[in-house]
């Protein structure tokens, strides 16, 4: 038998990144910053590069069995994994500069993201359940340590503490769905669960339905959905900002990658049951993190509960049919991450000496002293919210039109009027950057270099995509071709 | 060379051109504005931003006739082609252009989404208004903010609404209204907050943003629904094919009513209708000639053009006909009632546009759409010169608004009180001015429905008009000076650049009722019947009532001055009533702090994660006892807090995945 080990490459390709930059800085004298940027820039650059020359073979859900089956590059995987890795090399320069900011530049944090982003390339490919599980695992190992990784504060190893210890309890939940499925379809992989779901169940499809709730358990728990999102605005605000803005968009758009591959194709068979549940955690994660939003203070965890909002905007996508929802997945992900990627990176790039924004006050303001960088908040605020001519815009146009065309209208309408109250605390920003007097002295950092050209690149595309979003629209046709 | 010059001029100076030409020059001036602000600020007269912007708003003028006067050949020449192709002859000369320079924004399976601009005689009026009504507040600007630190910021600000108003009047399309809808939202907040330094303004510029985003929901739900039953978004083929859905009963929630209702909704949270009125009068934190401009004459009337343009959408549901006349005739009745007891100059003349948008969208809903445009160009006239002469009285009284320490003002200011008397004369409706005849209309259309209340509602509110703007004449203007010493002293006509657009404004207020403006609009409302004629007997009835009620508020407020404080220690509950405003913000205050705030803080913070959580944390730890005792040394609680509520999620997904059916 012969293994074809070519869907896996890019994903290899980035984890021996890791190692190299791991190695290369064990051999680095220890005052000096680490020199493993440009290094782990050329491994997401090759692994791109990798994703997009595979051959690609359309329309089979969950395919024949390359790599035994286990992963798969497919038009879904290779839009995903090129969004990760496209997200991995925006939050490197980010991650720099913050930590040499903070002065803990030592090279280990981007062996972890390569670790992390490993983890997630393997993710959105599998088509299979233990691989799946382990890519899970691969990426959330590395993103405990990341958390943890200012050592200094002890917040920041509170808060990786917490995020390993419900982390470890719900993958138990997401092990436990896995060994139901088994048991019920007698295999692992998507399509045999698919067609085994899809045959009169008898007396299984108990186990089927328990097993999917467990599955919903793991995935609400990476993706931070109500009621498993408590973890998130904990270790969203002590994490490392750079950290945070990594952490928001990549891990969601893996693990909605890999949700949607499983409940879409592999689940799909159950969907009548599992789709009011979904619509059901969509308008309860939407209340909650907006509203939770609304009461705070603190800059990281109101845009932490705001990530977890954004979460139910796209669980709205998911209860219409296959092809349409993943498209329109797709599309809200990628607004989602150029503007959350950017409002995170504006404030881990304002940190100077050890000192970052963390409220309101800290930024008042800000205007006068950093116009373009406010601007670029202000860009990204007012896409959060979903103003048109921006990504968030689009996006939310298209989950909406989605929940509406598959007649959950009510989940559009708890949308639209949570994005009306999400208004409120995004402005309140924009107001205190703007409209209010700045502070007598300068605190923040001046932004140049690599990280100053992310948050532009970042601001750049959310205007591009609200104003042209015809391309976007035509690649998340062809991400959705998988699910047909 | 010659000839290529003037090939390339021809192309143009074309009626695909000039409308973009119109629109790109504000947001021209808003970029150059923005960017090189810094290098204006050095010239320290800083002339340079205001006439810049004034130029830029005077050209999109000038083309906005030239326009005007090539629509009506471009009519007839698609006329001509029409019967010399023997093709079907359209009701009336009104024709769209999809501009050349169009690119498709969305094109997406079914949904597809051009940028192009329709202009056709309803649009070709509101781009006068927009662009004729702006130039005139732009020069009036450069006077009144001449002593303002921050003038690029004033005027760059300025042309970027501009450009925004006319991209919502020109646009093809819902979400092209859409995107000027925000964007003129936006301009409003950032000029309601031009001087965010006063807290007042701030919060205000907040209100504003919040209650507008009440309406925008409504606006964009209205808008999926409209794709969802029309599958275009396109305004013209909305228009022209819902003759072909069957007309729906009274009483039915058709898919037809619900769109009406909704986008309904949107132009209530615009046009600051019942109830969600209340941010229009903060909105007077604004800078003067903002709320003349942008509060009174053009973006407000957004909702009644948006209603005025889908004409033959709301004729189709007879339930939304009812809904609009009644929330209007309401609005109009309540905002003239509380504009009785307001005391600040410029609070009173917002409560007025209220009323006069509710008049508005009376005529709209009783079928009227010609007569409520007809209001809405002459509204722009008279309420932009009773604004911008009260921004002349504060000017000249160094920032007093108060009119409890005015009067006496006419001599002093003479150019401004004569402009102010034509513009409130206007307002009241005295005959042959231009309110007379635009009201006149709106109440003929309001009797021919044969709903009599409605129409006595709408004749006193008419009434109450008169009686509130001359006595804010009279306060004001006329009786014994009131003014502190100093500012008697200080008290001065504007400079020229303020008093001549006053000038100019007061000839359209006087003359503009002259144009036979829903004649000519007829053909892009799709006729009507309803919009027909003459009771002889209503125009005498407004007037005799308008001089009754100027007359009745020239004797409680000149001759016998102790009346109205005797008649509110009568009528305590009257009082209390209208100068609470009817109890509208206390009833939002209430429920925002109550329910939303405290809710969001009580409820999901101190009771689901403190109490709930915790508590049954707790409690758990208690019943386990000494075991659980070393455990929670060990642990901080809120882990366990979390593992809890991931618990009892998997519990509730799971019970409900298993529960048979």
């Amino acid at each position: 038998m012969t293994i074809d080990f070519r869907p896996a490459l890019p994903a290899l390709i980035v984890a021996l990144t890791g190692v190299v930059a791991l190695v290369i800085d064990a051999f680095t004298p220890r005052a000096g910053r680490s020199r493993t940027q440009s290094v782990c820039l050329t491994g997401l650059a090759a692994a791109l590069l990798v994703t997009f020359s595979l051959p690609v073979r359309i329309g089979c859900p969950a395919c024949s069995p390359l790599t035994g089956g286990s992963v798969v590059s497919d038009t879904w995987s290779v839009a995903l994994q090129a969004l990760v890795l496209v997200v991995g090399m925006l939050a490197l320069p980010l991650s720099t500069a913050y930590f040499r900011a903070i002065d803990q530049d030592r090279g280990e944090q981007n062996a972890l993201i390569m670790f992390a982003i490993a983890g997630m390339l393997g993710l959105v490919s599998s088509v299979e359940l233990i691989s799946l599980f382990i890519s899970l695992e691969i990426m959330s190992v590395a993103l405990y340590a990341l958390t943890g990784s200012r050592r200094a504060r002890s917040d920041s190893q509170e808060a990786a503490l917490k995020y390993f210890v419900t982390g470890a309890f719900s993958s138990a939940f997401f092990l436990y769905g896995v060994a139901w499925l088994y048991g019920v379809s007698g295999g692992t992989t998507f399509d045999r669960i698919a067609s085994t779901l899809a045959s009169p169940l008898g007396g299984n499809v108990g186990c089927a339905l328990l097993a999917s709730g467990f599955l919903l358990v793991g995935f609400g728990f990476k993706i931070a959905a109500v009621p498993f999102h408590s973890w998130a605005p904990d270790a969203y605000q002590g994490a490392p900002t750079s950290v945070t803005a990594f952490m928001s968009t990549a891990v969601k758009v893996a693990a909605f990658g890999a949700l949607t591959r499983v409940f879409h194709g592999a689940l799909f068979p159950l969907a009548d049951r599992w789709i009011p549940l979904l619509a059901a955690l969509a308008v309860l994660t939407m209340i909650v993190g907006n509203v939770s939003a609304l009461a705070q203070r603190d800059l990281k965890r109101m845009l932490a509960y705001s990530s977890v909002a954004h979460a139910g905007y796209v669980m709205t996508a998911l209860v219409s049919q296959p092809p349409q929802a993943a498209a329109a997945v797709f599309i809200y992900l990628v607004a989602y991450s150029v503007t959350n990627l950017g409002a995170f990176g504006v404030l881990a790039v304002l940190a100077k000496d050890g000192k970052e924004p963390l409220t309101l006050a800290d930024i008042s303001g800000m205007a006068r002293r950093r116009p373009f960088l406010s601007a670029a908040m202000a860009v990204f605020l007012v896409s959060l919210t979903g103003v048109p001519l921006t990504a968030g815009f689009i996006g939310k146009l298209r989950v909406f039109a989605a929940a509406i065309s598959a007649d959950h209208a009510v989940l559009a309408l708890v949308g639209l009027l949570m994005s009306a109250v999400s208004a409120y605390y995004y402005l309140r920003v924009v107001v205190a950057m703007y409209m209010e007097p700045p502070q007598d002295e300068d605190r923040w950092a001046n932004v140049t270099g690599a990280a100053g050209l992310v948050i532009a690149l970042c601001a750049l595309a959310v205007l591009m995509l609200g104003v042209f979003p015809e391309r976007l629209f035509a690649w998340a046709q062809t991400a959705a071709q998988t699910f047909r | 060379m010659a000839r290529l010059l003037f090939e390339g001029l021809t192309r143009v100076f074309s009626i695909e051109v000039l409308p973009w030409l119109a629109l790109m020059l504000p947001f021209g001036g808003f970029l150059v504005l923005s960017l090189f602000g810094d290098w204006i600020r050095k010239d320290r007269e800083e002339r340079g931003a205001g006439v810049l912007s004034c130029c830029t708003v005077l050209l999109s003028f000038l083309i906005a006739v030239a326009t005007a006067f090539m629509l009506g050949d471009a009519g007839r020449d698609l006329e001509q082609q029409r019967q010399s192709l023997n093709l079907p002859q359209r009701q009336g000369p009104y024709l769209p252009f999809q501009a050349y320079l169009a690119v498709d924004w969305i094109d997406v399976s079914g949904l597809s989404i051009p940028v192009a601009l329709l202009l056709d005689r309803l649009a070709s009026v509101m781009m006068l208004v927009v662009t004729g009504v702006s130039f005139l507040i732009h020069v009036y600007s450069l006077g009144y903010m001449a002593r303002d630190e921050d003038r690029v910021r004033y005027f760059s600000y300025l042309n970027l609404f501009v450009f925004f108003m006319l991209l919502l009047v020109m646009a093809t399309n819902l979400l092209m209204v859409f995107v000027g809808w925000e964007g003129v939202g936006l301009c409003s907040y950032l000029l309601i907050g031009f001087w965010f330094k006063r807290p007042d303004a701030a919060a205000a510029a907040k209100k504003a943003f919040i209650v507008n985003r009440v309406g925008d929901a409504g606006l964009i739900l209205g808008l999926i629904m409209a794709y969802h039953a029309f599958g275009t978004l396109d305004l013209l083929s909305i228009t022209d094919h819902i003759g072909g859905l069957a007309p729906e009963r009274l009483g039915e929630l058709g898919i037809v009513t619900v769109i009406a209702l909704l986008l309904f909704l949107g132009a209530c949270g615009k046009s600051a209708q019942l109830p969600l009125h209340v941010w229009l009068p903060d909105a007077m934190e604004g800078p003067t000639p903002v709320s003349a401009l942008i509060h009174a004459s053009t973006m407000v009337t957004a909702g009644v053009y948006l209603v005025a343009r889908l004409a033959p959408l709301y004729r189709q549901s007879e339930t939304a006909m009812l809904v609009v006349a009644v929330i209007g005739v309401l609005t109009a009745f309540v905002a003239a009632t509380i504009a009785l007891v307001q005391t600040d100059i410029k609070k009173v003349l917002a409560y007025s546009t209220v009323s006069q948008l509710g008049f508005m969208f009376l005529a709209c809903g009783v079928g009227a759409f010609g007569a409520a445009v007809f209001h809405l160009v002459t509204h722009a006239f008279f309420k932009a010169l009773l604004f911008l002469s009260a921004g002349s009285v504060i000017h000249a009284l160094g920032g007093e608004q108060d009119m409890r320490r005015m009067g006496g003002l006419a001599r002093r200011l003479p150019w401004t009180f004569w402009t102010f008397v034509i513009g409130a004369a206007s307002l009241a409706g005295l005959p042959f001015l231009a309110g007379f005849f635009s009201k006149d209309m709106i109440l003929e259309g309001t009797f021919a429905t044969g709903r009599t209340a409605i129409f006595v509602t709408a004749l006193l509110a008419a009434l109450l008009t008169a009686v509130y703007i001359t006595r804010l004449v009279c306060l004001a203007f006329l009786g014994a000076s009131r003014l502190d010493a100093e500012k008697t002293a200080h008290a001065h006509e504007s400079p020229w650049v303020m008093t001549i657009p006053l000038v100019l404004l007061a000839v359209g207020s006087a003359t503009a009722g002259f144009v036979p403006l829903p004649d000519m609009l007829r053909p892009v409302m799709h006729g009507a019947a309803s919009e027909s004629r003459a009771v002889r007997w209503i125009p005498y009835a407004a007037t005799t009532l308008s001089l009754f009620g100027i007359m009745l508020a020239a004797y409680l407020y000149l001759l016998y001055k102790e009346t109205p404080a005797r008649l509110a220690s009568a009528l305590p509950w009257i009082r209390r009533a209208l100068e609470a405003k009817w109890g509208f913000d206390d009833l939002y205050n209430a429920f925002v702090r109550r329910v939303l705030v405290s809710g969001g803080r009580r409820i999901l913070w101190r009771a689901v994660d403190s109490f709930l959580i915790d508590g049954t944390v707790n409690a758990t730890a208690r019943a386990v006892g000494s075991a659980a005792e070393t455990l929670r040394s060990a642990q901080t609680g809120l882990v366990r807090g979390h593992a809890l509520l991931v618990l009892g999620g998997a519990v509730a997904l799971v019970v409900y995945l298993l529960w048979p059916r």
